[in-house]
Order: C-alpha cells, then sequence, then structure tokens
C-alpha cells in the first residue's frame, strides 16, 4: 500500500510535516505560555527546513565561487530559497523576542502564566 | 536517485531532530525544555548544512543556538520556571 | 469528550501532512531553474562578488532585506518600550530579585574577558568576508551580539548599568539603518534603486572579479561590504538592546 522507495526519498519533506504537526499541537493544546512560544519556534524552524529542501540539486554543491572543487563548476544548488531563508530566521528571532516580552509583562499583572487567566478584554 | 549514504545520514539527523523536538515538548521543567530546543537548533543547523547550504547554517547556529536560549533563560528567570497543571 | 476531538483532530492534521509530503516533487530534482541559473551565471560579472547567496540578499532583492531591517527596528522598539516601567508586585519577587544583584564567580568573569575579544575578532572577519566566503552582515552582528551577551551575564546588573550605556547602542542601531539606506540611494543617480554602483569601477572595493572559480579578491564586491558592514552594526547594536534590556529589569526598569 505505502510505497516505500517513495518514503526514503522524500523523508525531509516527511520531517517537516511531522515537525509542523508536532507545533501546531504544543500551539492548540499546551496551557502555560512559554511552552507556546516553544510551539511556534519550532513551527518556524519547520518552514525554514521546508524552505532549504526546496531547492537541493541531487549531486551539486554549494553557491560559492572562492575555492570550489573543479566538478563544481555548473553544478550548483539553487541559491534563492537560501536568501528567503536568512530573512526568516533573523524574523523568527524578532518574534521571540517579543512574544517572551508580552510574556513577562502577562506574569506581572495577573501572577501566572495560564493561558486561561487572561481572557478578558478588560480587566 | 539519491546515494545510500546520504538518505542514511537524512533519516539519521530526521529522526533526531523529531526526538528532541517532542522531547522538549513532553517536559514540564522548562528550563529543561529551553536545553532541548537549544539541541534542536544545533541539529538543524547540522542538516543545513548537509544540504549545502552554508551560510544558513551559519546564521541558525549563531541565532538559534546562541541567541534564542539565552532571552529565553532570562525571560524564565523573572517567571516561574516549573510547568503547573491546574 | 473535548480532549478526544481535539486528539482525533491532531491525527488527522498529522496523517494530511504525511499524504502531502509524498506528493511533492522527487527530492533533489527541482522543476524551474531558469532564475536561479541567471543568477548563478551573471553573479561574478554584474555584482562582482563570489559569493551568489549574499548578492542575491544585498543586490538582485536588496527590498526583501530593507523589510527585514524594518521589521528587527520595530522588534527591538517594541521590545523596549513594552519592557519600559516596570514594578514587581509582590514582595517576595522583588526582595529575591535583590539578592541577585551580584557578579558570578572569578573563573567565570575571567573565562568571558578572554573570550570577548577572540568572539569579536572573529564576528569582524565573518562580517567583512561575507562577498567571499559564507558570512555577511546577519551572521557577523549575531555573533558579535552572542559575545556581549556574554560580557553582560557575567557581571552584576549594577557594574553593568554603569559599564554599557543604552545611548551608544541606539545611535549605532541608527547609524547603521541610516547607512544601509545611504548606499541604497547611490544608485539612483545612474539607474535605480539598490543598483550596484560601486562594482566594476576604480573605488574602493571595485575591482573586476575573474570569472569562474577563483581565490578571492578582497577588493571586489561593490557596494557589498559596505553594506555588510552597515548591516552587522545595526544587528549587532538592536539583539545587544534585547540583552540589556531584559538583564536590567530587576532594577526597576530603565530611567529615561
Amino acid at each position: 500500500m505505502i510505497n516505500w522507495e517513495i518514503v526514503v526519498q522524500n523523508f525531509p519533506f516527511l520531517v517537516v510535516g511531522i515537525l509542523m504537526a508536532i507545533g501546531v499541537y504544543t500551539v492548540t493544546m499546551k496551557r502555560n505560555l512559554i511552552k507556546i512560544v516553544i510551539g511556534v519556534e519550532i513551527i518556524e524552524s519547520a518552514v525554514n527546513l521546508f524552505l532549504i529542501t526546496l531547492g537541493y540539486v541531487e549531486g551539486a554543491y554549494a553557491p560559492i565561487y572562492t575555492m570550489a572543487p573543479k566538478a563544481a563548476e555548473n553544478n550548483m544548488v539553487l541559491p534563492t530559497p537560501q536568501a528567503l531563508t536568512l530573512t526568516a530566521i533573523v524574523i523568527g528571532l524578532a518574534v521571540t523576542a517579543l512574544m517572551l516580552a508580552l510574556a513577562i509583562n502577562i506574569y506581572r499583572h495577573y501572577g501566572s502564566l495560564d493561558v486561561r487567566v487572561a481572557r478578558r478584554l478588560r480587566e | 536517485m539519491i546515494s545510500w549514504d546520504f538518505a542514511l545520514i537524512q533519516i539519521i539527523l530526521g529522526v533526531l531532530m523529531i526526538l528532541s523536538a517532542a522531547i522538549a515538548v513532553k517536559l514540564r521543567d522548562l528550563l529543561a525544555a529551553v536545553i532541548a530546543m537549544a539541541g534542536f537548533s544545533l541539529l538543524l543547523s547540522l542538516e543545513f548544512y548537509v544540504l549545502q547550504a552554508p551560510d544558513v547554517a551559519m546564521a541558525e547556529a549563531a541565532i538559534g543556538a546562541g541567541l534564542v536560549t539565552a532571552i529565553y533563560a532570562l525571560a524564565i528567570k523573572y517567571t516561574r520556571r516549573m510547568e503547573v497543571e491546574e | 469528550m473535548r480532549k478526544g476531538v481535539a486528539i482525533t483532530i491532531f491525527f488527522v492534521f498529522l496523517a494530511l501532512m504525511c499524504y502531502l509530503a509524498l506528493q511533492l516533487h522527487p527530492f533533489g530534482e527541482p522543476p524551474n531553474k531558469d532564475m536561479d541559473q541567471y543568477f548563478i551565471d551573471h553573479a561574478q560579472e554584474e555584482v562582482s562578488a563570489n559569493n551568489v547567496v549574499t548578492s542575491i540578499v544585498f543586490d538582485y532583492r536588496g527590498f526583501d532585506t530593507l523589510g527585514e531591517a524594518t521589521v528587527l527596528f520595530t522588534a527591538v522598539a517594541g521590545t523596549v518600550a513594552v519592557l519600559r516601567s516596570f514594578r514587581f508586585k509582590d514582595k517576595l519577587a522583588v526582595k529575591k530579585l535583590i539578592l541577585m544583584d551580584k557578579d558570578m564567580s572569578v573563573i567565570v568573569r575571567t573565562i568571558s574577558n578572554i573570550l570577548a575579544p577572540i568572539i569579536l575578532t572573529f564576528g569582524l572577519y565573518i562580517i567583512l568576508h561575507g562577498h567571499l566566503t559564507p558570512g555577511g552582515g546577519f551572521q557577523g552582528g549575531a555573533v558579535i551580539a552572542t559575545g556581549i551577551a556574554l560580557l553582560i551575564v557575567a557581571n552584576a546588573p549594577s557594574k553593568v548599568k554603569r559599564m554599557i550605556s543604552k545611548d551608544l547602542l541606539n545611535a549605532a542601531e541608527s547609524l547603521g539603518a541610516l547607512g544601509f539606506l545611504g548606499m541604497a540611494f547611490l544608485g539612483l543617480f545612474s539607474a535605480t534603486f539598490f543598483f550596484n554602483a560601486i562594482a566594476n569601477s576604480g573605488f574602493l572595493f571595485g575591482d573586476k572579479t575573474p570569472l569562474g572559480i577563483n581565490y578571492g579578491n578582497l577588493n571586489t564586491g561593490g557596494t557589498l561590504p559596505y553594506m555588510n558592514i552597515f548591516v552587522g552594526i545595526k544587528v549587532l547594536a538592536g539583539l545587544g538592546a534585547i540583552v540589556l534590556v531584559l538583564y536590567l529589569l530587576a532594577k526597576g526598569g530603565e530611567e529615561e
């Protein structure tokens, strides 16, 4: 029923799918605020890995010309997804720092880090 | 079709990444979960290097395993360390 | 019952993700390569840089980097503004934080004093050689910010407040952002915004690059080394400010 050859060939895409499912489970089902921030970080790492695995060419080398091996002349991986992933990693750091600052503020105001406590719009 | 030893590296790294992410979600001591996330970030940087992307591997190692762990540890210091089930 | 429904939805989501992952193109044979083939073929003669990824980030798709610099700036400003006037409510937390106002031990402080210049030099090397080897402004700035975070964490908060001034970090971040925009405006005189006007001319960093695989010449790159330096200053100041404002929370926020 399952074609095992495709599973071994496309294994990085499968890893991306499973990591995305773990991240979505953490964001929706956990109650501690810092666990939710960890879940958001797992989702972001899964998307970055997906971008890089889209651009891989089999048997090719890194897209840098300085002292590259002789076989890398016309045989390089796609460089555009790597440029997009560089931007995405820095933006992920910025979002995580802002979320943690907001979590510290919620703890100061309500006294607990539970998500169900901070539920009304004005307290 | 990709060669066998390359597929073996991908399988080993993929399984280790899934394991470390699952451990980080499951643990109740938040500081230990953050250390598991630092290990996940290191494995992700290694995977980026195997996929022939050295720029991205350097960025992920410096940002993911260095600065994000420090910011998490500082945030846990000002709130609670254990996750309480109510 | 609610928990059962949630578990079922999670397994359906997992099965959907795995099914979709196996329907993509085979791993290792991407279908369209035309745009990337143009970038790989023409990056050395138009941008005169050896590193194709950095030339895409700062020259061919420079607008995305402008957006990223804006997002980083906004996140730093938001973090500092949210944690500005901070007082803990219960007495026990305040007393615990006042007790935390001491240095780390002598071993940690000595090692951090030795390691910090080495990390700084390594970060500067990564920033300067961004157009030849893997690296660039963002990676080098993050490495130097890690060195600054090491120095901040190893000392007591009162000493850190005396040594590192927040005004210097603010000024450095603004200088980095304005310098990056100034280099982008240089191309406006000849062709368009973000055009590499210094490449293949006679100015500093303006040599030609020999085509194909070569040893790398530091004097090449056009506007790329300047942009790398400015973005490196901006990233290190921004991330250093985040770690600093999070560490000095115990003294009751910043008085400014």
